[in-house]
């Protein structure tokens, strides 16, 4: 019973702030949800959906001022330990600064650099496992070393330690963009095939990597034809980019 | 009313001792830090192929274009030389807000292109506490050059701690913020929890992930339904929360540092590296200040006496 009643005691002392919580995550959750413009048009569920929240936010807005009344409310000492806070007064200013703009980021779920809702992987895929391929393409890179051909995992490179043919410099944040972001990019090639001047590399072809989930087999198929043939927007972040010269000599073929 | 596990929350912990080695750990290892992003070959991409669009920044527009077509060039080298200064501790009181300006101009750049809250997110607001702060004052050439003018200013109790402690408010605004934007809006929240995202990462980024690289083969069929993704996600959004805990008691930072530290082992297995290290960085300002050997042990009964709000 006593430890029944302290847990309860600590949750009356964290009331205001609880409150204060609450709003933010109905506000966050009305702006985001990014349906109010078809408030008035929009079907019985929306137009509950908004009720529900507005009479959620009135009624814990009342209840919040109500708490906020209270000596021992716990905002009121927070806002007072903060003024007496034994810090520069120019880095209060800062403080606020910042915290009012990542908080209205927050909000509205947005970045505005500097300031940022840190939203990565937020945005929600579905995963139907039934219309994926058991087989996943990736074109890469690749060049021959002892007449062999040798893919060029760029993203193992972006790491100093288990990088082979880039050296330092070249960070899982060029990587990724090469690799991602701008693989369809003769300028992005380019800048590839010079950075690998060092390691004597002047030739890079395209080939195909792929990975079968079922069997749990990865194989690579060096084939300059097949690569051009599955090059489709279809793949992870679209075209790579393939080399004119590997275009001539599959026509060549 | 008070409870003893709120006693060492945020607000009081500021006005406790702090240790000058702590901070000046922080400050050589944001520094290196700076001094590895800002020498990274991705500027120089950016600068010949672009990259991502639909970002957006607090500059004018005229200020973007401005850095991207000048300033650049200019501050891909002020920002690793300024970055060694402050390592080095060196003219630290000029250096830091020097740094921090051209800090936020280069990666305004790097953003716009690379729309990823890397490393910046994670630097800037340290930084700019650093301009404030009195991280010099120990492991650093302001000490060896200047030790006794330092020595004779008037340093305030907490002038060690309090830097310390804001970091550790950035900590939890950047991984709490990160599990806010996965639970709302709530009517989506039931897709992110079915761990769909989890599972396109791996299915996608497998042959481009350290799993790949090092076991070759997928430890299972990661495109059929598995309900060790929608675990994963659920224990990413009770990580990320948990963090605000760190406002209120720094009695479970151990345990949240060990969690966020796996949550992004996990990531950088799959192939999204880089939050690793930057966690461990602000993660020295969790470290309890009484494990470093300056910290002023006689003093610090004066902070037993403190009031919990």
């Amino acid at each position: 019973m006593n430890s029944k009643y302290k847990i309860l005691d600590k949750f009356k002392y964290l009331a205001d702030l609880i409150y204060a919580l609450l709003i933010f995550f109905i506000l966050s959750n009305l702006i985001k949800t990014n349906t109010l413009p078809s408030f008035f048009e929009g079907s019985f569920k929306i137009k509950l959906f908004y009720s529900l929240h507005f009479l959620a936010l009135v009624l814990i807005s009342f209840l919040l001022s109500k708490s906020l009344k209270k000596r021992d409310s716990i905002i009121r000492k927070i806002y007072s330990k903060s003024k007496k806070l034994n810090i520069p007064n120019n880095v209060k200013l800062i403080i606020i600064i910042v915290f009012v703009g990542n908080f209205i980021c927050v909000l509205l779920g947005k970045t505005v650099y500097p300031f940022s809702n840190v939203g990565m992987f937020s945005n929600r895929s579905y995963f139907d496992s039934d219309s994926k391929s058991k087989i996943i393409y990736r074109l890469k890179y690749y060049y021959f070393e002892e007449n062999k051909p040798k893919i060029l995992d760029v993203r193992k490179e972006g790491f100093y330690f288990l990088s082979d043919k880039l050296g330092l410099g070249y960070t899982h944040e060029y990587t990724f963009s090469t690799t991602f972001h701008n693989k369809g990019k003769k300028e992005n090639f380019d800048y590839l095939l010079n950075s690998l001047v060092d390691a004597q590399i002047d030739t890079l072809w395209v080939g195909v990597q792929s990975v079968n989930f079922e069997t749990r087999k990865v194989t690579f198929n060096p084939d300059i034809c097949d690569a051009i043939t599955l090059n489709t927007d279809e793949r992870y972040y679209g075209k790579v980019y393939i080399p004119n010269y590997q275009i001539q000599k599959c026509y060549e073929l | 009313m008070s409870y003893s596990v709120f006693e060492n929350n945020i607000l009081n912990r500021i006005n406790f001792a702090g240790s000058g080695n702590q901070l000046a750990i922080f400050r050589i290892l944001l520094g290196l830090q700076i001094f590895y992003s800002s020498n990274s070959k991705l500027i120089d991409l950016l600068q010949v192929a672009g990259g991502t669009s639909e970002t957006v920044t607090i500059f004018p527009s005229f200020l973007d274009t401005l850095i991207a077509s000048t300033l650049v060039d200019y501050l891909q080298i002020i920002v690793p030389v300024l970055s060694v200064l402050l390592i080095l501790g060196f003219l630290t009181r000029f250096v830091a807000p020097l740094l921090f300006i051209s800090f936020l101009f280069l990666f305004d750049f790097w953003y716009i292109n690379f729309d990823a809250p890397v490393p910046w997110l994670y630097i800037w607001f340290p930084l700019l506490i650093i301009c404030f702060s009195k991280s010099s004052d120990n492991i650093s050439l302001d000490a060896l050059v200047f030790g006794k003018t330092l020595q004779t200013q008037n340093i305030q109790y907490n002038s060690y701690r309090w830097p310390i402690e804001l970091v550790s408010a950035w900590f939890v605004y950047i991984y709490f913020s990160a599990g806010l934007a996965k639970i709302f809006p709530v009517t989506t929240l039931i897709e992110w929890m079915q761990g769909g995202t989890s599972q396109n990462i791996l299915y996608e980024r497998f042959l481009d992930s350290f799993l790949h690289y090092t076991f070759n083969e997928p430890f299972f069929d990661y495109s059929s339904n598995n309900y060790i993704f929608s675990i994963l996600s659920i224990l990413s959004i009770i990580v990320e929360l948990s963090v605000i805990i760190i406002l209120f008691t720094n009695r479970y930072n151990k345990i949240i540092i060990f969690l966020i530290l796996s949550m992004h082992f996990f990531l950088f297995l799959t192939g999204v590296p880089g939050f690793m290290q930057l966690a461990l960085i602000l993660g020295i300002c969790l470290i309890n200040p009484k494990l470093f050997n300056d910290y002023p042990q006689t003093r610090n009964n004066k902070t037993k006496t403190a009031k919990i709000f």
